[in-house]
């Protein structure tokens, strides 16, 4: 079952996504924004499937000219973002945070 | 494994059924990464089809079918929602990035992570989407790999021919769970790593299919208890027949009437089991897996043209030159009980004597002024992206059963390039089924056989559809009555193909 655990801290949004990031923990993650969220920072460690929803859903939001983190995305994402030619758009240094 | 789900159009449906995907897959022999990509190719159809199917309808319906082989997984999502094609919406990464239009996004996804993706329009009946994955089998020795039927043939027919007047060093039993390892062990011994079924390297995967009810059989154990010998009979998932295959001798062991044995066993089992009848395929590249077959009593019924691909074959110069055909060999075990069946006009003498050397005892049933037709057509598909060949079964005829036919023969044409043939099988005792036949004949089906028994304890008939050109004087068919159901399939064959 997808489940998703949010914090606001100031215009960030933490976000730990449980199960698979679809469109059921995209509209999750739609109904906790708020109007001054400009920042998400999404932990995908427990995220095992990722489908176009949840990578089109991440690109609207960069698109929009908001700020994205990533931590533990699954290996198939880089993939898709390859596929669906999106991966030149993405600066997956800046994006995808390697904790030390 | 199979299994069915109705789900309604809720996207909470969503985690449950990727999760049982996955797990699927991994319990069907797929490899981790390959379950991940083919979990997110059924994640991505069943989004499209919460989302867009049923515009009008916030809580409609769909249905998944998981179906699996030993040689691929197929996943078959039918709905009845809008028409739609998923031809007409393809992906474009420019109108992503200019234009923020992600169309078809999901299928592009879809057709990666599948081996194969097919879309069939059913008309009124709704949609059907296959997602089909192959499972990786080990390509070692290209004959045995791809023939192990033909090989195996052989060494039945060496077995036999020498078996007289050998003292038998063995004890056959029907196998329980306790074989799988030996039955692993045993292939292995003989094939290495060349035998096509991977699933049969798996002990465990042998107990499941031993334990589930869904494989029986005889091994054969020397005298020091060591396995020499497997043969298996393949139930029928929604019949009372059973396939023999997975035949097996250790080389010590061969020409000593292990295999005679254990086909006496099978059969005996069959009966046991209450089993109706037995069947097997024998390859026409040469006469000996015929011979084999028609040792044991086994009858000739149907001929499939063109099942496999062309491959290397021993006895010929480079690669047999056309894909494979098989006979349909049946043996009854069990006395059917009588029925009426209504058959084709131009088929009524061949299906007759048919049924009479298997001696089933068959009415012709006298053929309605006027049929009547369900309310809705009961239509079953199956491909197989190894051997490119698709089946049709028809359960039951709606009033758009010739424009739900036409619509999926289309549908197969233009997505499954690579095809051999198609087969149609349809139920003889269902009263509709001879009026179906100026329709098949233009849309190119010829004679295939009688399929005895064949689903849900009923007969049916086969048609073919042949789509790779083929040389007929190549296939080889040993026995009298084969030949005959040759000579009817080729005569249909010439015309059709001099007409085309």
């Amino acid at each position: 079952m997808s489940t998703i655990h949010t914090q606001m801290k100031g215009n960030v949004l933490v976000i730990k996504v449980q199960g698979a990031f679809n469109l059921r923990a995209k509209n999750m993650i739609e109904s906790r924004l708020r109007p001054e969220t400009n920042t998400l920072r999404i932990d995908l460690k427990e995220s095992r499937f990722i489908d176009s929803e949840g990578v089109i859903f991440l690109h609207r939001w960069q698109t929009a000219g908001n700020k994205l983190q990533l931590l533990h995305p699954p290996d198939l994402f880089v993939e898709i973002l390859e596929i669906l030619e999106l991966d030149d758009r993405w600066d997956l240094d800046e994006i995808i945070i390697k904790l030390i | 494994m199979d299994a069915r789900l109705h789900l309604s159009t809720d996207e909470e449906v969503l985690s449950p059924v990727c999760d049982f995907t996955y797990s699927w897959c991994i319990s069907c022999g797929l490899a981790e990464d390959d379950a991940l990509r083919f979990t997110i190719a059924v994640s991505e159809l069943i989004t499209d089809i919460i989302l867009f199917a049923y515009p009008q309808n916030s809580r409609a319906f769909f249905d998944i079918k998981f179906r699996h082989s030993l040689s691929s997984i197929e996943l078959i999502v039918s709905e009845a929602g809008e028409p739609f094609d998923p031809d007409r919406h393809r992906y474009n990464a420019r109108n992503a990035l200019q234009y923020d239009n992600f169309e078809g996004a999901g299928f592009r996804l879809i057709r990666r992570f599948c081996d194969d993706f097919l879309f069939i329009n059913k008309g009124k009946e709704g949609k059907e989407f296959h997602l089909i994955k192959e499972l990786n089998t080990q390509q070692i020795d290209k004959l045995l790999a791809q023939f192990p039927s033909l090989a195996q043939a052989e060494l039945e027919l060496e077995d036999e021919q020498e078996a007289d007047g050998v003292i038998a060093q063995f004890d056959i039993k029907k196998i329980t769970p306790e074989d799988a390892e030996d039955i692993s062990k045993l292939i292995y011994r003989t094939y290495e790593y060349s035998y096509p079924k991977e699933d049969m390297y798996f002990p465990k995967k042998v107990e499941e299919t031993v334990l589930g009810k869904e494989k029986l059989g005889a091994i054969a154990r020397s005298s020091d208890g060591e396995a020499v010998g497997y043969f298996a009979l393949l139930k029928k998932q929604d019949a009372t027949i059973a396939e023999i295959g997975e035949a097996v001798v250790s080389p010590e062991y061969r020409r000593k009437g292990v295999m005679s044995r254990m086909m006496k066993r099978l059969i005996k089992i069959a009966g046991d089991q209450k089993l109706d009848a037995l069947f097997g395929k024998a390859i026409t590249i040469h006469p000996v897996s015929q011979k084999v077959n028609h040792k044991y009593g086994f009858k000739s019924t149907a001929l499939m043209l063109g099942v496999t691909n062309p491959l290397s074959v021993k006895g010929f110069d480079g690669d047999y030159p056309q894909p494979i055909s098989e006979l349909i060999d049946f043996l009854p075990i069990s006395k059917p009980k009588h029925r009426t069946v209504y058959i084709p006009e131009q088929y009524e003498t061949i299906i007759m004597e048919t049924y009479e050397i298997m001696e089933m005892e068959v009415t012709i049933g006298k053929r309605p002024a006027s049929v009547k037709m369900a309310k809705k057509s009961n239509i079953d598909l199956s491909v197989d992206s190894f051997d490119n060949n698709a089946t049709i079964v028809v359960k039951q005829y709606g009033s758009d059963f010739k424009t739900i036919l036409t619509d999926m023969l289309e549908s197969l044409m233009v997505q499954e390039k690579n095809l051999n043939s198609i087969y149609l099988d349809l139920p003889l005792e269902n009263s509709a089924t001879p009026s179906q036949f100026n329709e098949l004949d233009s849309l190119g089906f010829i004679y295939c056989g009688l399929l005895p028994l064949f689903y849900d304890e009923a007969d049916f008939i086969r048609m073919q559809k042949n789509i790779q050109p083929l040389n007929l004087d190549l296939i080889t068919v040993h026995f009298e009555f084969g030949k005959k159901i040759k000579s009817l399939i080729a005569n249909e064959y010439h015309t059709h193909t001099n007409e085309g």
